[in-house]
């Protein structure tokens, strides 16, 4: 049960693989035009899957490839979700919805953490809030 | 991925005790409120008001004065909590000075100025006590207007906050008419109390120009809350969220208890109305302390690194590596 509600809403590696082949479902698509960490994570495996087609890369390494992506994958979404539910826990859902947007699609935007930091820094003191951000730091 | 921190944080004695804290205060101002109302139907069959006037000078006073001092304690633990040079800092301070005043003045009001077997005064001479009742109803409502002042420069604070890091939103048509509800009080206040040629039975001096301002300061009150409480809504609804709306309701309740006294000197209230709006006082100082009370939990679960209810539990029971997307 907690682990699907870590991955609420996160299209699994199967789903990823499938947008970068072009055959993914609309809402895998609207999903990846919200979420950045998902969006950067299935544009690694479109270059990947793309340079293995072009032969840049030996198709016996595409697995290797896809297991370190899956592993980043993994990381990202736990250090994303904490933030998450660390944002969730002290404001609230919507600030999580706020700052996902507004960190989406600019490559030059903080990730999540970045956006959060400044809140739990006003709100909370400086000592919490280095308290969380060294928690959400060991748990990622 | 680190495996550092596998177990859930313990929540301290303390913390467990703060969290119980709002559960309490609601539970307390319930039973409160059912005693009101069966107060209120006895003095409706008996026509005995002794009922009423019982339940307001007991549980009524002492509930009165029990959130007046929770507020006060948890207003200054947010304070401390925080570091010099945080921007809520200044604002913790002004609101413990705030909820100083608005104790001060509950003890003198709801303690020593009423005829109670509960205030010490009654057991002095019948000229003494009579006198120093009146002294500290007199003093007790000058207490209201400067905890005002300090509530909003603490509030300023807040708001300053908000726009530095962008939460602060623009009032909605709700927002203006709430804020027009209170601001038609307060000119109407000012047409049949201040300027009226009887000036509501008071001598214009000091003691009367600090206690009519107190709806004015209502009113800078209220738009510091109902900007603050559209910010803190379009966070979520998260501990340090709840903390700024219940400082919202509080001061909005405040308002409500304060046109419920002026329509009750006007006569527009029945008595049944009258009483019912007293008990709009219960609930803006539940108010009061539920906001400090959120705030504090909501530190101390931040200084020891707490994430989250389900997070904390989830890696007790599963571990980081089925949290970290062990579907994957």
């Amino acid at each position: 049960m907690m682990s699907s509600w870590m991955n609420w809403g996160h299209p699994d590696m199967e789903s990823l693989v499938e947008w970068a082949d072009g055959q993914a479902s609309p809402g895998i698509v609207a999903h990846l035009a919200r979420c950045r960490p998902c969006w950067e994570q299935g544009l690694r495996i479109r270059d990947s899957v793309q340079a293995a087609r072009r032969g840049e890369i030996p198709e016996g390494t595409l697995e290797e490839v896809l297991q370190e992506l899956q592993m980043r994958m993994r990381g990202a979404l736990a250090g994303g979700s904490n933030v998450a539910a660390a944002l969730e826990h002290y404001f609230g859902k919507q600030v999580v919805r706020e700052l996902e947007s507004s960190t989406h699609w600019d490559a030059g935007q903080k990730p999540l953490l970045s956006g959060a930091r400044p809140l739990f820094h006003a709100f909370l003191g400086r000592k919490a809030a280095d308290a969380l951000t060294s928690r959400l730091a060991d748990v990622a | 991925m680190s495996t550092a921190v596998a177990a859930t944080i313990p929540a301290s004695g303390e913390e467990l005790r703060v969290r119980r804290i709002p559960r309490i205060i609601l539970w307390t101002t319930g039973f409160l409120f059912i005693t009101g109302i069966a107060a209120a139907i006895a003095w409706s069959i008996t026509g005995d008001n002794r009922w009423v006037r019982s339940f307001f000078t007991y549980p009524g006073s002492l509930y009165l004065l029990g959130c007046g001092c929770l507020q006060l304690w948890f207003s200054f633990r947010c304070w401390q909590q925080f570091s010099p040079g945080d921007s809520l800092r200044p604002a913790w301070l002004f609101i413990s000075a705030a909820a100083a005043l608005q104790l001060i003045g509950g003890f003198l009001t709801q303690w020593l100025g009423i005829a109670s077997g509960i205030n010490p005064i009654v057991l002095l001479p019948v000229a003494l006590r009579e006198s120093l009742r009146r002294g500290a109803l007199t003093w007790g409502e000058l207490f209201s207007p400067l905890y005002m002042v300090l509530l909003a420069c603490g509030l300023f604070f807040v708001l300053r906050a908000c726009r530095q890091i962008g939460v602060l939103h623009k009032l909605t048509t709700v927002d203006f008419a709430l804020f027009g509800v209170v601001v038609l009080y307060t000119v109407l206040f000012f047409a049949t109390v201040v300027f009226s040629p009887e000036h509501g039975g008071r001598t214009i001096g000091l003691h009367a120009i600090i206690s009519w301002a107190s709806d004015p300061l209502l009113c800078v009150l209220l738009v510091e809350a109902i900007l603050i409480r559209r910010s803190a809504a379009n966070l979520g609804w998260g501990l340090v969220s709840r903390c700024w709306m219940c400082f919202t309701a509080a001061i909005f309740l405040t308002s409500v208890g304060d046109i419920g006294l002026w329509a009750w000197s006007k006569g527009y209230l029945t008595r049944y109305l009258q009483v019912a709006s007293w008990h709009v006082w219960f609930l803006a100082s539940a108010a009061y302390v539920l906001g400090p009370a959120y705030q504090y939990q909501a530190m101390l679960r931040a200084v020891r690194g707490h994430l989250g209810d389900e997070m904390d539990s989830g890696w007790a029971e599963h571990g980081p590596e089925e949290l970290s997307g062990g579907s994957l």
